[in-house]
């Protein structure tokens, strides 16, 4: 159980507030228990617990000063040179707008998201382990080409707690996990992966055998591929890959990428940029993550988000730095788990950087095509289960590349022919985006915390190479 | 400070080993737009990671409250993760022999940026903006600015005893202008292209002994000319001369990442991948010729200023020089003691872990290409018809590292040995092992860089490293938006 903070957080702020030009001051407790068990080549490599709290804090001079500062140790000592910090910094960070820490709003939607179960499973750590164990041997045995399986396994359980002089009192607790498995199948001649994963808010949502099947039937599926042409193919992308493919998307409609090097879609909201299939949304009581909550870090009610409808660009995420550069107002997107320098990402609250605007919990909306009407309408196209590496290698342009990683088929006359050996897309995202002609139907799926709530498309050309 | 970890050591010591990593971290992050302030911000961190070797199962725990109690807790979640993995694992992990080491180390500072006033740091910041902003075309000019001030101890139950002391500062700059060509950036997304972009050490080695005026300035032209460049054409299988900065990238991912010993035995098989050159090197026992005799390729961590400068890795093994690659011939890989006992050789002190929260994975830290005999100038001369390719971007790299793509900041095509067109949105790619055995010149004019956006592990671990080369000639394929 995560420990109590409260007194702490009343301590920072009236600290905070007493300090000479002070107009507004904010404390986020972020909080996390984190269980990493890594396993490879058909075994547990390591197990690994992070247990981590800290407080950042924010101050808004009277001038419009605004400073930030963080400490993961409570004393009076580290709390009020933490103060002094961001007060120092707020001296040379003058806001040209108006600008407020959030006012107290209530949120007319609850989380539910805390699994009590996930949470002694975290510190028994045995079942957990047992369950892990049991996912490899039985990936191992579902068929004698089958070599390796690995993957990870996160359990989390995270909190935050946010007051402000401006009387908002947020506290939220929620729990995660994720599961990925890859599985390794060999023949005589060839060697070839498949993968699963799977997230969800409870640990009555784990189903290994669905993981461990889907991957073990990739990987021997895929083996013996042929070498492919470099020409234009439909594509079918599954929600897996769809997943990465988003990613993506929603990393451009950032305002701080905008602004720096990734302008591709920088004034052009109200634009269309996609298929008129494609309508895309944030909401993180609809998509698990390791924020899941009703509040955004900044104690603004959270949203259903419309990022894309029918493929006209609506809205950028904003929290409420940006929403006040923009002259709007902040719509629940505001996070604190970007990398500060030198510090890393693990999954749950983070309060070592100021909130920025996110997009942890991203969905796009099913379409009515199932995947085998997807297939029996391509002419001569390729099916793709996982997409690796993919990036948008030219933020101005759009050029995007990756690698056809896993479960790669080409389909002839609205049937697949044989499986194909990895192989390079070489595209732009945008007219990728464009190009989506069938959508199917959604679910979680995702590689490398790019976990979403995806639907497998169709796009009717992209550029594909071989080695 | 010792009798704490002494008395952390103690809590575990019925267990077969135990490492502790005790870390302080003191940073500040200035991110600037236009002469305009846009984050900035503090933090300090600090907090105790715990390893426990358990009849030859790992556990580990970190935590960030250093109370006696906590860390006795903390003790006790690695001791009994260990100990219900020995219960199912059936191949107990054994280490590589290190010798015992007790030492401190601390890297000095020519100018402490710790004392540098925030006023001046902050005065400087815009100073820089206003060199950038080299002509009225230039819409924005990005200037981020980072200091890490970081100590370590690492004690270990075999009694290695070590102090860490090191001081980091880190400069990205980016310029946005228009031209004939539309809106085009030059940026340094991973501080990659300027080898003034900072390291281990004090505000000294930013440029020359702190002064960044001249990188400013290029960074601002480079920007203008851009602007006014043409798209990058698609040109197949093509003489391509890469330069020291986009060298960085390269060698980061086709010879760094897949020599690694983790990759090479299938541990990152779920996540970044596993490496194509899997028995192919001197350290498995098959040296085996993967490139031509440009191919030289070391890691190594002890170089000054580096990024990721150390002399002993998270495991308390002495760093040291290695040759990954020898005239083309792989030699060794990159251990930690785990991968070293298990392949038979030395551990070379290649385990790291970001910070203390962190189990410590095996990661390349200062990965570079050897020099050759040529000028750069020359390579250019000595090409008929091909391209030159500045400034890594952007990789996008396949899973075993066999086939490779990775976007420039800027190209020129080459045509009878002159530089021609300029050009904007370059891709290289090509299959890693055709590529590295068509490499036919390499130059003297090497540098190393430093940059921070290398991601590994689970959780993810963004590590800091440095990376280097010099000019050098290969055939792959151009991909760009022009015809």
């Amino acid at each position: 159980m995560m420990l109590d903070y409260s007194e702490r957080l009343e301590y920072t702020l009236k600290k905070a507030k007493n300090q000479e030009g002070v107009a507004q001051a904010e404390v986020f407790l972020g909080a996390n228990h984190l269980l990493t068990i890594r396993s490879a080549i058909g075994k547990v490599l390591e197990s690994k617990v992070i247990r981590d709290a800290g407080l950042g804090i924010r101050i808004l001079t009277k001038d419009q000063g605004l400073g930030f500062s963080s400490t993961c140790d409570f004393s009076d000592k580290s709390i009020l040179g933490a103060i002094e910090e961001a007060l120092a910094l707020s001296r040379y960070r003058r806001l040209k707008q108006d600008y407020s820490f959030t006012l107290p709003q209530s949120a007319d939607r609850e989380n539910k998201f805390y699994d009590k179960k996930l949470v002694e499973m975290i510190f028994s750590y045995d079942d957990i382990n047992e369950q892990v164990n049991q996912m490899l041997q039985e990936t191992l045995e579902l068929n004698s080409a089958i070599k390796e399986a690995a993957g990870p396994t996160h359990l989390v359980e995270f909190s935050k707690h946010i007051m402000n002089t401006n009387g908002l009192d947020v506290s939220e607790k929620g729990t995660y996990w994720n599961m990925e498995l890859l599985a390794v199948a060999e023949s005589s001649k060839d060697r070839r992966e498949g993968s699963d994963s799977s997230a969800g808010w409870n640990l009555s949502e784990i189903d290994t055998s669905s993981l461990s099947s889907h991957a073990a039937d990739m990987a021997i599926r895929s083996l013996n591929g042929h070498k492919i042409e470099a020409d234009t193919y439909e594509l079918i992308l599954s929600a897996m890959s769809v997943s990465t493919f988003l990613g993506w998307l929603a990393y451009l409609t950032y305002p701080q990428n905008q602004e720096r090097n990734m302008p591709l879609l920088r004034d052009k909201i109200g634009e269309e940029i996609a298929s008129s299939l494609m309508t895309v949304g944030h909401d993180t009581l609809r998509v698990p993550s390791s924020v899941s909550g009703a509040y955004d870090d900044e104690g603004v009610p959270t949203e259903d988000l419309c990022l894309i409808e029918n493929g006209v660009y609506k809205a950028m995420p904003l929290d409420s730095y940006y929403s006040t550069q923009f002259q709007t107002k902040s719509n629940g997107t505001g996070y604190r788990f970007q990398a500060a320098s030198g510090m890393t990402v693990y999954p749950g609250q983070l309060y070592q950087s100021e909130p920025l605007p996110l997009l942890p919990s991203v969905y796009m909306t099913p379409g009515d095509s199932t995947l085998e009407e997807m297939i029996a309408e391509t002419k001569k196209g390729v099916y793709l289960d996982f997409l690796h590496y993919a990036y948008v290698t030219n933020g101005g342009t759009g050029d995007y590349t990756g690698i056809l990683r896993q479960g790669t088929f080409l389909i002839e006359n609205g049937e697949i022919k044989h499986p194909i050996q990895k192989s390079r897309l070489l595209d732009n995202i945008l007219d990728m985006a464009k190009n989506i002609e069938m959508v199917g139907p959604s679910r979680m799926a995702g590689h490398w915390r790019e976990m979403a709530m995806v639907p497998p498309v169709k796009i009717s050309e992209v550029n594909i190479t071989p080695y | 400070m010792e009798d704490l970890l002494q008395q952390v050591l103690d809590f575990g010591k019925e267990n077969e080993y135990v490492d502790i990593r005790l870390e302080f971290f003191q940073n500040l992050v200035i991110k600037s737009i236009n002469e305009e302030i846009t984050k900035a911000f503090t933090y300090k961190k600090s907090g105790l990671g715990v390893r426990v070797l358990s009849n030859g199962a790992w556990g580990f725990a970190s935590t960030q409250d250093l109370s006696i109690n906590e860390l006795k807790k903390t003790v006790e979640i690695a001791r009994k993760m260990a100990q219900i993995e020995s219960n199912r694992t059936k191949t107990p992990i054994q280490l590589a022999e290190i010798p015992i080491v007790e030492d401190r180390v601390e890297v000095k500072c020519k100018i402490d940026f710790r004392e540098i006033p925030l006023e001046e740091k902050i005065k400087e910041i815009l100073r820089w903006h206003n060199e950038i902003q080299v002509s009225d075309n230039i819409m924005r000019t990005i200037v981020d600015y980072a200091t890490i001030a970081a100590r370590k101890f690492f004690w270990s139950s075999d009694g290695t005893k070590i102090e860490f002391i090191r001081p980091i500062v880190n400069v990205n700059l980016g310029a946005v202008a228009k031209g004939t060509s539309g809106v085009r950036a030059y940026y340094q997304p991973w501080g990659g292209t300027s080898p003034d972009a900072g390291g281990t050490g004090g505000h000294e080695i930013l440029g020359e002994n702190g002064d960044l005026t001249e990188t400013c300035q290029k960074t601002g032209e480079k920007a203008l000319n851009l602007a006014n460049a043409k798209p990058a054409p698609n040109l197949r299988n093509i003489p391509i001369v890469f330069d020291p900065s986009y060298m960085a990238l390269l060698v980061h991912e086709i010879v760094g990442h897949p020599s690694e010993a983790d990759r090479v035995l299938g541990w990152e098989a779920a996540w970044a991948g596993s490496t194509w050159w899997k028995g192919m090197s001197k350290d498995e026992g098959n040296p085996t010729k993967i490139g031509s005799e440009y191919v030289t390729v070391y890691n190594d961590p002890t170089i000054p200023k580096n990024f990721a400068y150390m002399l002993y890795d998270d495991e308390g093994t002495p760093c040291k020089r290695t040759t990954l690659v020898n005239e083309g011939i792989l030699t060794e890989r990159m251990h930690s003691r785990e991968t070293a006992f298990i392949m038979g050789v030395e551990p070379n002190g290649a385990m790291r872990a970001n910070t203390y929260e962190y189990h410590p994975i095996i990661r390349q830290i200062n990965v570079y290409w050897g020099t050759g005999d040529w000028q750069s100038d020359e390579i250019i001369e000595d090409t008929k018809e091909g391209v030159y390719l500045l400034g890594a971007n952007i990789p996008s790299i396949d899973d075993q590292r066999f086939n490779w793509a990775i976007s420039s900041q800027e190209g020129f095509l080459i045509k009878n040995g002159e530089l021609t067109d300029h050009l904007y949105s370059c891709t290289a790619t090509a299959t890693t092992p055709a590529f590295l055995q068509s490499i036919d010149a390499l130059a003297k004019d090497d540098q190393l860089l430093f940059w921070s956006g290398c991601g590994k592990g689970d959780p993810m671990q963004g590590g800091t490293v440095s990376n280097g080369g010099p000019t050098m000639r290969g055939i792959a394929t151009l991909k760009g938006p022009g015809s």
